[in-house]
């Protein structure tokens, strides 16, 4: 009864113009609230508290946690595999961010010559964005990139022989994954066209009318302009890529092979946990990442000062 | 008046009350409802395919006939996914009342206390074949589960690629890893490109103990690595031979072979002559290969079927939760499933054939083919066993994942097979901790 009753009480209040005066619509604010709250504190800070308590111990799963102190810690900076998977991670995040970026600029720019058609352009290139992180499309990828998959018999037709089987070729591996990544180009690029749109048609005109050639006006008015879009894509993408783990995991079938080299940081912490039954280390590897990605971050703020412009 | 703001008071707290209502102490439901009469409602966990989905269901189907007051909820899974899953619901305090177990993470499980001992709990285990209850006994846990059925590794013939070759089908009784090789290079060279003799082995952890225990050595001893460097090594050796003789394919086809489905291999789909199973995948294999697969013993390194080495495996175990609410119902329900015989009869020997001796008695007149291969060859070793291997240790689970990494490194030349065959050393005993 009490829910009802301090309702009643708090629209009866309202209404005599109640007792307390100076936030009278906390409780109901706090009511509409409610749902978002019991998520954030259920879902996201409980279990973040939890999870940090827990990278300080040994977490079977099967038995209570015990407490060990740095033990993960010192583990960590000992796990070769830890470091080989920061390596991967590292090498996906600063090869794949910069070429998704440029494909989605690139494309943006086209897109806004205002050719006809445009939505539809727009819906076919931000399509691969919403399947791409899909566990379908990674299946897809797989198929695509084997040995006997479609590119190696339109290599067969070219005249190729002897194509390794991408995926599944220590070399190659990484590869084709960063290649999906590339390929999901198109929230970055719907960013990006929206910030085209904001820059004046004048300034190009004026640039024209100067004399300035098309690819001048793309350096010296486009880009400049659309800096603190580019900054926000840059960590935003930058951010996702560190999580990445959906394309890893089904192209190498959950191992992370061959030979550790699609063995991204975030699988490597869901097999610590899930399969490894430890916890204790998988809670200690998720604290590391958010280190890590808060540095990245940071350090992105920070040289921002110096290369994004704001046009006020 | 019935404001507005009173029909969104009573919208909001209504859900809430609900709510409220639903964590009284009288509720009803709830985690099992621990009945007087011990009617209770089971969870049933298991991994596999469709036939073994629609046998389970079948069987919790027949058993309402044994115990109508008990109902079974199933929770049919994948292998891939179920030890996430299972690992999960534990962690959750959501471990399901009888699960279906592997010999794996049966120590890891048992020896942490999430299963019951099903001796103790009074399960009847007169009627299974000596040796075989053995197999789900920890020492500080009792018996931990019981098997579902036996099974033992074993080579599998495509003979249609034989007959392509021209090359006759080896005598199991007598072949060596060397005759494997040599009849493995011959069907390569005689058979048109993208068709070769075996598959890579390397990285399959029951052939890898099958050829440790010839050696002398086994996978585990006393909780710890059983076999030595020198063994690794020589079996790295020998999955390179399979690479470079071209007895089987490259490594990265290797690589994408082992991670495709059983029905998309090239066993399967007649690119490769020979590889190696589990008996009791024995049955779906056959349905795959158009004329059905011939079953032999692996090779030795004598040259005699004696000194194979093999052993009867669990298949996999049933095992009972030690936190269900029910336990009395859910032994009672693992005893009709191991114990009767017409669970038997429904459950057939897609498990593995049944330890116990008066289910498989009951069972076997009705087998069909592919079936009987699977029993064939199981009797047909029984002569020939080698001492039961151990338990898998805890952390001994990731084992396949570790020989799966150091194959793989060897085959695309990053280790030679002696810096593989420390690797897999160090990786197994830095998991067994």
């Amino acid at each position: 009864m009490s829910a009802v009753g301090e309702l009643t009480e708090l629209v009866s209040n309202r209404k005599k113009g109640g007792v307390k005066e100076r936030h009278p619509d906390n409780k109901a604010g706090l009511a509409f609230m409610l749902p978002w709250l019991l998520g954030f504190l259920g879902i996201t800070l409980i279990p973040m508290i939890a999870s940090f308590a827990l990278a300080f111990t040994d977490y079977s799963l099967l038995a209570p946690p015990e407490f060990t102190g740095l033990a993960n810690i010192k583990e960590m900076i000992g796990d070769s595999r830890l470091h080989n998977s920061l390596v991967v991670t590292f090498i996906y995040v600063f090869v794949g961010t910069p070429l998704q970026l440029i494909m989605a600029l690139l494309l943006a720019v086209v897109l806004n010559q205002g050719i006809k058609g445009l939505s539809f352009y727009r819906s076919v290139f931000y399509l691969p964005s919403l399947l791409g992180g899909s566990v379908a499309i990674a299946i897809l990828w797989r198929q695509m990139f084997g040995a006997n998959g479609l590119i190696n018999q339109v290599g067969g037709m070219l005249g190729f022989e002897n194509l390794p089987g991408w995926v599944s070729n220590p070399d190659t591996a990484l590869g084709t994954i960063i290649l999906l990544h590339v390929w999901t180009f198109g929230s970055p690029m719907i960013i990006f066209l929206a910030g085209l749109r904001q820059i004046p048609e004048m300034y190009y005109e004026a640039a024209s009318v100067d004399g300035a050639s098309k690819v001048a006006q793309f350096f010296r008015i486009t880009i400049p302009l659309l800096t603190p879009i580019i900054f926000f894509n840059v960590v935003l993408q930058v951010i996702n890529a560190f999580q990445s783990f959906t394309q890893a995991f089904v192209v190498s079938g959950g191992t992370g092979g061959p030979s550790d080299s699609t063995m991204f940081y975030t699988l490597y912490l869901y097999q610590k946990g899930f399969t490894q039954f430890d916890m204790g280390y998988a809670s200690a590897m998720a604290w590391l990442l958010l280190i890590i990605v808060g540095i990245f971050t940071a350090i992105n703020f920070f040289v921002s000062k110096f290369w994004v412009f704001y046009d006020d | 008046m019935f404001t507005r703001r009173k029909a969104l008071a009573l919208g909001l707290a209504a859900p809430g009350l609900a709510g409220l209502a639903a964590c009284g102490p009288n509720t009803a439901g709830g985690s099992g409802g621990s009945g007087e009469e011990g009617a209770g409602s089971l969870r049933l966990a298991w991994w596999g395919n469709p036939t073994r989905d629609e046998n389970t269901k079948n069987v919790a189907e027949a058993y309402k006939e044994v115990e109508p007051e008990v109902t079974i909820s199933l929770e049919p899974g994948e292998w891939s996914g179920y030890w996430d899953k299972l690992a999960t619901q534990t962690a959750g305090g959501d471990f399901p009342d009888i699960v279906q177990m592997d010999e794996k993470y049966l120590a890891e499980y048992a020896e942490r206390g999430a299963l019951l001992d099903l001796a103790e709990a009074g399960l009847d285990t007169a009627d299974f074949a000596p040796g075989s209850v053995e197999v789900g006994e920890l020492p500080d846990v009792g018996l931990a589960a019981i098997n579902a059925g036996l099974n033992a590794f074993a080579f599998l013939i495509n003979p249609v690629v034989f007959e392509e070759a021209g090359v006759e089908i080896p005598d199991d009784s007598t072949w060596t890893w060397e005759e494997l090789l040599d009849t493995a290079v011959t069907i390569t060279e005689a058979t048109g490109k993208g068709t070769y003799g075996m598959t890579q082995m390397g990285m399959i952890q029951g052939l890898f103990q099958v050829y440790v225990r010839q050696s002398g050595q086994d996978q585990y001893k006393d909780g710890a690595a059983g076999f030595d460097a020198a063994t690794a090594t020589a079996w790295f050796e020998l999955a390179k031979k399979i690479q470079d003789s071209g007895a089987g394919p490259g490594a990265s086809v290797s690589v994408e072979d082992s991670s495709r489905s059983m029905d998309q291999s090239l066993f399967a789909t007649g690119k490769v002559a020979m590889t190696v199973a589990w008996s009791n995948q024995v049955v779906a294999h056959d349905v795959l290969v158009p004329e059905g697969v011939v079953v032999l013993r692996p090779p030795s390194m004598t040259g005699s079927a004696a000194d194979v080495q093999l052993w009867y495996k669990a298949s996999m175990y049933w095992a009972v939760s030690s936190q269900t609410a029910n336990p009395d119902d859910a032994v009672a329900f693992v005893d009709y499933l191991v114990n009767s015989p017409d669970a038997g009869k429904i459950l057939s020997v897609e498990r593995g054939v049944p330890g116990n001796l008066t289910v498989r008695e009951a069972i076997v007149p009705d087998l069909d083919e592919a079936d009987t291969k699977a029993v064939d060859y199981l009797e047909s070793i029984e002569e020939e066993l080698g001492h039961a291997p151990e338990i898998t240790p805890q952390g001994g689970g990731q084992f396949e994942d570790m020989l799966t990494r150091a194959t793989e490194e060897m085959l695309f030349g990053e280790l030679t097979p002696a810096e593989a065959g420390q690797r897999l050393l160090d990786d197994l005993a830095s998991a067994l901790g």
